[in-house]
């Protein structure tokens, strides 16, 4: 069974280009615009992997960890943003997450984080 | 002849016997017209309206008439045979002495004024005219006296007023000039004791004037007392504002017992007390005369009274006026001193100027030092010089209110920032006589000011900066997101058309993605563009006259600061134009500040910026603005209008190249040339019967 990633983005192009490129791969993809709507679905106890943008209306990204953690749920969690803000990436590292990309990011860059997230069985 | 020779010897000769008769006839007329004129004389000596005395060569009194005893107080009787020295006051009588001895020795009249005794006692003033009657017999002397106490008196008095009107002129202080007044009063008044008494500031208190004479103890029990009815005359002399006799204190009512006591205790038992008044009628104070019997004023003595009280009224109020006057002279000073603003004045005509104190300390020279409009020009900074001597010069021409600031330059080098206004006075023929004008130093606030510009320029470059930031992140964020979304279709479509089997579909998906969020980011930066390209409304019509009068005024300050002046030579009846008022402002603006900065380096001639409208060739309104700064490079002419250009070492150069996308948004055009002398001009057109261009 092939490992599932559930992207978290309110933007369409985002979630849409992510889903094309990681189903390309061969991964599992369920996207999501907001952090609520995440944590509604039944995909939260399923999800290897949860792509998760910073800045979004409603919960925001670090919320959302910070809400997982709290239920205990250890999903690794790959941000990314398409703000510079210097000071996110540190406190979502420190917070557990596997990294933290800046859109636009390489295909490199993101696959690597998510090799990190799940290791290969 | 003959005939008449003849009948007088008949006639002799009948007359012998005739003769003796008639003689004895004559002899009894004779008597008789003797007897009739010593009576005459006798009445004569009687009624004389002086005192007339007759005495003998030991100066013994033979006869005296009746005005004499009614002015020495002696009769007949008592009189004759007596030395009439005994009427001499005894320090008069040794020049009385010597008198009667030049009298009876020369035989000529002798007249003098002295001083006479009376028999109760009282000096009396006489003018005295003595005249040896020159007989056979025993040397008799007459001696007649006019009674002058009352010319005397009135004399001294004259004298007194004179001597105390020079005082008050001089400026003498108040406590000396009432003592003097008090001591001529007591001279004039015999047996009287002058007492003044001055209203306090607060108009509610008695204070202690001056009274030589009277007990101190019974004065300061007086000074600082409510004034009250029944605190003795002057109390109720002062609220009844008229004059008020106390006769006796100890038969009067009127007054409190503690008063009564009080005065009666000093022995004091008549007070005339009549109240000061002021030109206006204010209670000044009070003018008494106490007497040690009970006594009413005799007329004379109600003058003597009401004299010395407008004296001492003129004194009062001159004091009181001098004291105010010094007063607001020195807050005058003081204010001049805290607010570092000093006053002069400036006859152009003669070039006579006076300087307040504060203004001699703000050009620091020396008070003793007479300034002159050359030594003002030593001290202005060199660069004002020229500005200075500008408004100088128009000041002169033009004789109307002149305001203006320029800088001085010390000798010790350091600068001081002068705000300079002055308003002419003119006399009856409306010719300019002086300018009266304040010199404030405004160095304090101009140095607060310009630290608070650098504070302003630091905080508008921060919030610029950070604006910016803001809007780099911002305009990154809109940016990335479809780049993100580009990047990763772009990765996904290679990979579909990578794979053993390509999945075409998937791979134009992909694409299409890729196409769609291209066009995003392009509808990103066109809604940024928009953004920064906001325009305004054309719709408001308006006069160009009014544009450029508001925007004089409001950059009025700069323009005096850069030491500018601006002339305007306006075309009559433009038509309006279609435009954005602020919009317009703003262009105005920049082309004036432009010309302000183009003069900043300029020290050999006037800086002038001169704006000018005309109809242009079609419909449109021209206007110039014209300075006589440093001028254009002929390669630099439009290069000026490009964005970020600019030869000045502060600034962004986006003034002009805003100028012109605000002229062009009106349909007009902004264009640069050089001016035949120094400087340049700037041109722009609007159109007036378009509905604006964009």
């Amino acid at each position: 069974m092939c490992p599932l990633i559930s992207v978290v983005d309110d933007d369409d192009s985002v979630r849409e280009s992510l889903q094309g490129l990681l189903e390309s791969i061969g991964f599992g993809v369920e996207t999501f615009s907001s952090a609520q709507e995440f944590l509604d679905s039944e995909c939260l106890t399923r999800t290897d992997c949860l792509i998760l943008d910073v800045r979004m209306p409603g919960m925001r990204g670090p919320d959302l960890q910070r809400e997982l953690t709290r239920r205990k749920w250890h999903i690794p969690i790959v941000f990314i943003t398409a703000h510079g803000d210097e000071d996110v990436r540190p406190r979502v590292l420190s917070a557990g997450a596997v990294d933290c990309l800046l859109k636009p990011f390489t295909e490199e860059a993101l696959l690597q984080a998510i090799r990190s997230a799940i290791p290969p069985s | 002849m003959s005939d008449i020779v003849q009948r007088s010897a008949s006639y002799d000769a009948a007359q012998d016997s005739a003769d003796i008769a008639v003689l004895g006839r004559d002899q009894k007329r004779a008597e008789e017209e003797l007897k009739k004129q010593t009576a005459h004389l006798d009445e004569l000596f009687e009624l004389a309206p002086h005192a007339v005395v007759l005495v003998d060569a030991e100066v013994r009194v033979i006869r005296v008439n009746k005005e004499f005893t009614r002015m020495f107080g002696y009769t007949q009787e008592e009189s004759v045979n007596q030395p009439l020295l005994d009427l001499v006051a005894p320090e008069e009588r040794l020049p009385e002495y010597q008198n009667n001895a030049r009298m009876l020795s020369s035989g000529q009249k002798v007249e003098s004024e002295t001083i006479r005794k009376r028999k109760d006692g009282v000096r009396i003033h006489v003018s005295m005219t003595a005249s040896p009657v020159l007989t056979a017999g025993p040397i008799e002397g007459y001696i007649i006296y006019r009674d002058i106490t009352e010319r005397k008196r009135d004399e001294a008095l004259l004298a007194g007023e004179k001597r105390l009107l020079e005082m008050i002129a001089k400026g003498d202080s108040l406590p000396r000039l009432l003592e003097a007044l008090c001591q001529l009063v007591e001279q004039t008044a015999a047996g009287s004791l002058c007492s003044i008494l001055l209203v306090d500031p607060n108009g509610r208190q008695l204070r202690a004037g001056a009274a030589p004479s009277l007990p101190l103890d019974y004065t300061q029990a007086l000074d600082g007392r409510e004034i009250a009815l029944g605190i003795g005359p002057c109390g109720n002399a002062l609220l009844s504002k008229e004059s008020v006799i106390a006769s006796d204190f100890r038969t009067d009512e009127r007054w409190s017992g503690e008063y009564r006591a009080l005065a009666l205790g000093y022995g004091l038992r008549a007070c005339w007390s009549t109240p000061i008044l002021s030109l206006e009628g204010h209670a000044l104070g009070t003018f008494a005369l106490y007497y040690r019997e009970p006594r009413s004023p005799t007329p004379e003595e109600y003058n003597v009274i009401e004299q010395f009280r407008d004296i001492a009224s003129i004194a009062i109020e001159r004091t009181q006026a001098e004291d105010a006057l010094r007063r607001s002279q020195a807050y005058l000073a003081e204010a001049q001193r805290l607010s570092l603003t000093g006053s002069f004045s400036w006859r152009p005509a003669t070039g006579a100027i006076t300087w307040s104190a504060e203004t001699y300390r703000i050009f620091e020279i020396d008070p003793a030092v007479e300034p002159t409009l050359e030594l003002v020009r030593e001290r202005v900074h060199p660069a004002d010089v020229g500005f200075f001597q500008q408004h100088v010069e128009r000041a002169v021409r033009d004789g109307e209110d002149f305001a203006f600031e320029h800088r001085l330059q010390l000798p010790d080098g350091s600068i001081k920032y002068l705000q300079i206004m002055a308003h002419p006075s003119r006399n009856e023929s409306n010719d300019l006589v002086e300018f009266v004008g304040a010199v404030m130093d405004v160095t304090e606030r101009k140095r607060s000011e310009d630290a608070l510009d650098k504070l302003r320029l630091d905080l508008a470059h921060v919030s610029r900066v950070s604006t910016l930031g803001q809007m780099a992140a911002s305009i990154a964020h809109e940016i990335n997101q479809p780049l993100a979304g580009i990047v990763i279709n772009g990765n996904a479509s290679l990979r579909w058309l990578a794979a053993e089997s390509p999945n075409l579909d998937e791979a134009r998906e992909a694409t299409r993605r890729i196409v769609r969020d291209g066009q995003r980011a392009g509808d990103v930066i066109t809604r940024l563009r928009s953004l920064f390209q906001r325009r305004g409304s054309l719709k408001e019509r308006l006069g160009i006259h009014e544009v450029v009068q508001e925007v004089i005024a409001i950059t009025r300050g700069d323009v005096q600061k850069g030491g500018a002046t601006i002339r305007t030579r306006m075309a009559d009846d433009l038509p309006l134009v279609r435009g954005d008022r602020v919009q317009l402002q703003q262009l105005m603006l920049n082309l004036i500040m432009n010309a302000v900065e183009a003069m900043s380096e300029v020290h050999d001639r006037p800086r002038e910026i001169v704006i000018s409208t005309q109809r242009g060739e079609g419909n449109e309104v021209l206007v110039q603005v014209q300075d006589s700064g440093v001028g254009l490079d002929p390669q630099a002419k439009e290069k000026v209008f490009d964005a970020f250009y600019t030869s000045k070492s502060v600034g962004m150069g986006m003034g002009l190249a805003i100028s012109r996308s605000i002229v062009e948004h009106h349909g007009g055009r902004l264009w640069a040339a050089s001016n035949d002398g120094p400087g340049a001009t700037f041109l722009f057109t609007i159109p007036w019967n378009t509905d604006g261009g964009a």
